[in-house]
């Protein structure tokens, strides 16, 4: 079969490659659980535990206080039952403990200490998370325990310092909120984190332990402060860095992705055989470095219908992809207006449906792409497994020999899908792949149809920069003006400068040490830039909302400031 | 035949409504339900969010546990800290400015310096007042309210001579309740023991 420089094949009806085999699909009846199905976990019961707990003792101490004291009654009874233990070596120890873990300096140096290398690890979202979990436990520690105005327990001498109500213990929720806070920002996940929060537990139970003997907190108040001090960081972390798309790693790119292995691994095998019919012998994560979006997956399948074993690629969405791409654009809008300006996606099941429809349009226009094989749903609108065609042999532009057929290839992809009328918005090295002189184009999610001209001339400028790279700008220029007219060449580099590009493609650009972008200028028509920021009535109201909420917090956080610090 | 259509908002419409409910839920119930900082501090306050008993917590030794009389117009009860060995609130006034009069209950005070005024009777229990020096302290009156386990300082942002209508005033509103209130409520209300002043020894 005959194929251009872009790889597409001449004068054949484009439909969407069916994959291989077809034998063993079935239709999961009603009733069936699905591949995987969705279930609480360890973590997420003790974390629905912890929030049963904080809510409930909440409303029992607020209801109790006005009605029976049946917690101070109780918290006398215990505390007189350790009373008699009291012995001086004990209380020496204990109000060691407490001097040094309650302390205020100790809580503020481990911050501090975590909010600086934060910084240092340029991890601004767990940062920002951490700081939120501990001011959102300090006032609402401090609110509720005026709201509470529960005295110190009743009944024996109290030994030690305190400071306030008692309920929540305020020293045992900045305890907890400081060290889970450490584990889930500092802390791979995995063994590291697991140990940390064992450290964490032990940490709790001493102190604790130490307040309760020493008769200045409560059992309730250690309970409710650990509580208060765990759920929040542990909610705010997982749903602002979950470790799917913000993994913790002291490795080279972002190394944890959603673990395929266990539960899910085997769900993943069943579901594509069940789904498409494909036998899968391997699931291995590939490509993690430069992908946050998803979980790109290699499948190794087995030979079936004629086709040999062979790899098929595969993109695992979660729904915490969905929080991330929605925070995302939501960043993208505030800082560049109308150059992302778009609407987020709603559910994972969007996610995939949409990939899945530009790859079908992208091929149907004669786009050289992954050819889709299908959906695989693992757990409904949670999870969903995009499969499509493996480039086997090909190699990524950035590696493969560049010639005039590749340069070629390149541009006749932007002039197909300018034709189309889409825009691709992720033209970089890393997505443009060269197997025997084509150019193939992969991840298609970023895809738009009936674009602004502007993407679509920023779409030009990045695959030509990507061919110059390889070559020379003077060379790609001339190949250039057999497809592009020279004044949609200099709309292109008026349009493209800074963040236009992707962050890939500006790196390269740097190492490559050439001014690439003012040689095409150099080369093309004299035109004026066109502006990349734009305005919008979204855009400002988005940005005036988040300024609002920032300055709310400011003040917030000045005016407790010394409930805070 | 039409294709069914989904009825009603989205997930996420409900899910952010459920969000800003709990949002207010919370706020509302963590601002609007808790007292006055005046209702805490009141002497005839009857709130169970009253601080009189931590207070009595503070320092166990005191027989009384210093508290608001009902304040002339301008005045408010700002804030208040009560910990281990202290407790104090403090007052705006819309002329004096912020913390213009603060009250501060500890077990004792070194009133060294400072003049002898006649004694007083407060709930029972007799107080022997102390007061400053103006030319001591030439901006700011300083008294003091030595009784029985305990010494309350209380301290004026200004003088008689610079603000005598609001030195009259300031006056008027430190009270005194007596600590044996706060020891028989507690054994009546609840069978325990508020360790201290007026009742029996506690184990530890």
């Amino acid at each position: 079969m005959a194929t251009d420089g872009a790889g597409a094949s001449h004068g054949q009806s484009v439909t969407p490659q069916q994959g291989p085999g077809g034998g063993g699909r079935r239709r999961r009846p009603s009733g069936e659980p699905p591949p995987l199905p969705r279930q609480v976990g360890v973590s997420g019961r003790v974390l629905i535990t912890l929030v049963v707990l904080a809510i409930g003792i909440s409303a029992l101490n607020l209801a109790v206080r006005r009605g029976g004291f049946l917690f101070d009654r109780w918290n006398a009874a215990m505390i007189r039952g350790i009373v008699p233990v009291r012995t001086g070596w004990l209380t020496a120890l204990t109000s060691g403990i407490n001097t040094v873990l309650s302390s205020r300096w100790t809580t503020g140096v481990l911050r501090l200490g975590t909010l600086v290398a934060l910084a240092g690890l340029l991890r601004w979202r767990h940062l920002l998370t951490f700081l939120g979990s501990v001011v959102v436990v300090e006032l609402a520690g401090y609110q509720l325990s005026l709201l509470i105005a529960s005295p110190r327990p009743f009944g024996v001498q109290i030994i030690g310092p305190w400071e306030g109500f008692s309920e929540p213990s305020r020293p045992m929720a900045a305890v907890a909120v400081t060290l889970v806070g450490m584990v889930y920002a500092l802390l791979p996940a995995g063994r590291p984190r697991s140990w940390g929060k064992w450290a964490a537990c032990v940490a709790f139970l001493l102190l604790g332990l130490a307040r309760v003997y020493l008769a200045v907190d409560a059992p309730t108040g250690v309970l409710f402060g650990v509580t208060l001090g765990v759920t929040v960081p542990v909610i705010g972390f997982r749903f602002f860095t979950p470790d799917e798309v913000f993994p913790v790693t002291y490795r080279r790119g972002k190394a944890a992705h959603l673990d395929v292995g266990g539960r899910r691994g085997q769900a993943i095998r069943t579901a594509v055989q069940e789904q498409l019919g494909l036998t899968v012998l391997d699931v291995k994560p590939v490509g993690l470095a430069g992908s946050a979006g998803s979980t790109p997956l290699r499948l190794r399948v087995a030979a079936a219908g004629g086709e040999p074993e062979r790899d098929v690629f595969a993109k695992l969405y979660a729904q915490s992809h969905v929080r991330a791409d929605r925070s995302y654009k939501l960043g993208r809008t505030i800082l560049y207006g109308a150059l992302e300006d778009e609407a987020p996606f709603q559910s994972v099941r969007r996610f995939v449906e949409y990939e899945d429809y530009t790859l079908l349009r992208l091929t149907h226009v004669g786009i050289p792409v992954p050819a889709p094989f299908g959906i695989v749903e693992i757990t409904p609108e949670r999870e969903y497994l995009i499969v499509m065609e493996f480039f086997t042999g090909a190699q990524e532009i950035g590696a493969a020999p560049v010639d005039d057929q590749v340069i070629d290839g390149g541009l006749l992809l932007i002039r197909r899908l300018w034709d189309a009328g889409l825009a691709h918005r992720d033209i970089k090295p890393a997505n443009l792949m060269v197997r025997d002189g084509n150019v193939l184009l992969v991840d298609a999610f970023f895809v738009q149809v009936r674009p602004s001209p502007w993407r679509q001339a920023v779409d030009l400028a990045n695959m030509m920069l990507c061919l110059a790279v390889r070559t020379d700008a003077r060379r790609v220029y001339r190949h250039a003006l057999g497809y592009f007219t020279e004044d949609e060449i200099a709309e292109a580099f008026a349009a493209t400068r800074g963040v236009a590009s992707p962050t890939q493609l500006r790196g390269v650009l740097k190492h490559d040490g050439r001014d690439l972008v003012t040689e095409f200028r150099a080369l093309a028509p004299v035109r004026r830039p066109v502006a990349i920021q734009r305005w919008s009535i979204r855009r400002i109201t988005l940005s005036l909302l988040v300024l609002a909420l920032a300055v709310a917090a400011t003040i917030v956080i000045l005016r407790y400031w010394t409930v805070v610090a | 035949m039409s294709a069914a259509r989904p009825r009603g908002r989205p997930a996420s419409t409900w899910k952010g409504i459920a969000v800003a409910l709990a949002v207010a839920a919370g706020t509302m119930a963590v601002s609007g339900c808790g007292a006055s900082q005046y209702q805490r501090v009141a002497c005839d306050s009857t709130s169970p969010q009253a601080i009189f008993v931590l207070e009595a917590q503070a320092v166990p030794s005191a027989t009384l546990i210093p508290c608001a009389e009902p304040l002339p117009r301008g005045w408010s009860v700002a804030g208040f800290e009560v910990r281990s060995g202290l407790a104090q609130f403090w007052l705006d006034s819309d002329q004096a400015g912020a913390r213009a009069a603060e009250v501060m209950l500890t077990q004792t005070c070194d009133v060294a310096g400072a003049t002898q005024l006649p004694t007083t009777t407060e709930s029972g229990a007799i107080v022997q007042p102390y007061e400053v020096a103006t030319a001591r302290q030439p901006h700011t009156t300083v008294r003091y309210y030595l009784f029985t386990g305990g010494c309350v300082t209380y301290r004026l942002s200004f003088t008689r001579l610079t603000e005598p209508v609001l030195a009259g005033q300031a006056g008027q509103f430190l009270g005194f309740n007596p600590r044996w209130i706060y020891v028989n409520a507690i054994r009546r209300d609840q069978g325990l023991t508020l360790c201290g002043a007026y009742a029996p020894p506690c184990p530890g």
